[in-house]
């Protein structure tokens, strides 16, 4: 059987899709055209058989599983955030100790003049150690008081 | 299970909340949309267990992508239609698991059964919906459960579907028509008898 060419339009025109020029074309239509009348008939039917019936509830308990996934992946994102955080304090923390570094003064040996000094400070010292203590016995200590 | 925040707030309201790391936001937002989507999920996958998985996916993708809300259709649009991309996803999958074309399982249990009181129609069987729909396209499901359970506007159809008015229009009234020759085959006559 072919459909009336407005079959479509009354699908429209029973959700309230039309505007009023349009809907009032079909309202005409309809008182003459027993098809589409019918059509619209069953189109109320379905909608009707679509509104009593009922679908189900999500549980109290599903809600709790979802909110459950829902924080574990609220508190993931705050430890990968902390994560990230983490490793850019360490990238900053290296970066910085290497500027550091780099940005010290020249290291003493790069001086010869006083490099020379220095090390003739350290022979000075190294020979003040090396030097064997000079021995007091007991009877240098009492000429000693004596002189006195 | 955190506490609902701002309950007063406006959908957009929450969500540039939560988008700024306000949970609690995110959380009233799921409290505020769940049932409804969860009755969606139901009525395109056919069942509650895998409906709950859908729903879950649902939020998580609508919380990896607070950032990408632009604000151009409403929050419930946009959680529709990710919702609709995860329902497509799980069914997807399931294809690829049970390696077949079955994608939509009837309910289960009395109690998750889709039914209608016999008064309305004068019919002494229980008509399970859900099975009629369950033997629909994918294209033809979706625009009704779209318009009949949500009730929604052909624009909003096509802003969740991503296809023209004009589109939402001519399926719709070719799902209408499958749907009425599925019930005819149940020996149900959905018709009113007045205009």
């Amino acid at each position: 059987m072919t459909e009336c060419s407005y079959s479509e339009q009354v699908s429209a025109f029973h959700d309230g899709e039309l505007d009023a020029a349009s809907g009032a074309v079909i309202e005409r239509h309809l008182d003459s055209c027993p098809p589409c009348a019918d059509r619209l008939a069953e189109l109320r039917g379905m909608s009707r058989l679509f509104a009593a019936t009922t679908l189900p509830h999500l549980s109290q308990i599903g809600m709790h599983r979802l909110h459950s996934r829902l924080d574990a992946l609220i508190d993931g994102g705050l430890v990968r955030l902390a994560r990230v955080m983490t490793g850019i304090a360490a990238a900053v923390l290296l970066v910085g100790s290497l500027w550091l570094i780099r940005s010290q003064p020249a290291p003493v040996a790069s001086n010869p003049a006083r490099a020379s000094s220095v090390v003739a400070m350290v022979l000075q010292t190294e020979e003040s150690i090396q030097q064997p203590a000079v021995e007091v016995g007991p009877n240098d200590w009492i000429v000693q008081e004596l002189d006195r | 299970m955190a506490e609902s925040a701002s309950p007063g707030a406006a959908d957009d309201e929450l969500l540039r909340q939560a988008a700024g790391g306000d949970g609690r936001a995110f959380h009233t937002l799921v409290d505020r949309h769940a049932q409804r989507l969860f009755r969606l999920a139901v009525s395109l996958v056919g069942n509650a267990a895998d409906a709950e998985d859908v729903v879950q996916e649902t939020f998580a993708g609508a919380f990896k992508g607070l950032r990408a809300f632009e604000g151009r259709a409403s929050v419930k649009t946009w959680l529709t239609r990710i919702l609709f991309t995860q329902a497509a996803k799980w069914r997807r999958d399931r294809g690829r698991r049970e390696g077949g074309r079955r994608d939509y399982r009837p309910l289960e249990s009395a109690e998750e059964q889709a039914t209608v009181s016999d008064e309305i129609f004068g019919i002494g069987a229980r008509i399970d919906l859900q099975a009629a729909l369950g033997r629909l396209s994918e294209e033809h499901r979706e625009v009704l459960v779209l318009r009949e359970f949500e009730g929604m506007a052909y624009e909003e159809m096509a802003e969740v579907l991503g296809v023209p008015r004009g589109t939402i229009e001519s399926r719709l009234h070719r799902a209408r028509n499958e749907l009425r020759e599925r019930l005819r085959s149940y020996g149900v006559e959905p018709r009113e008898s007045q205009r």
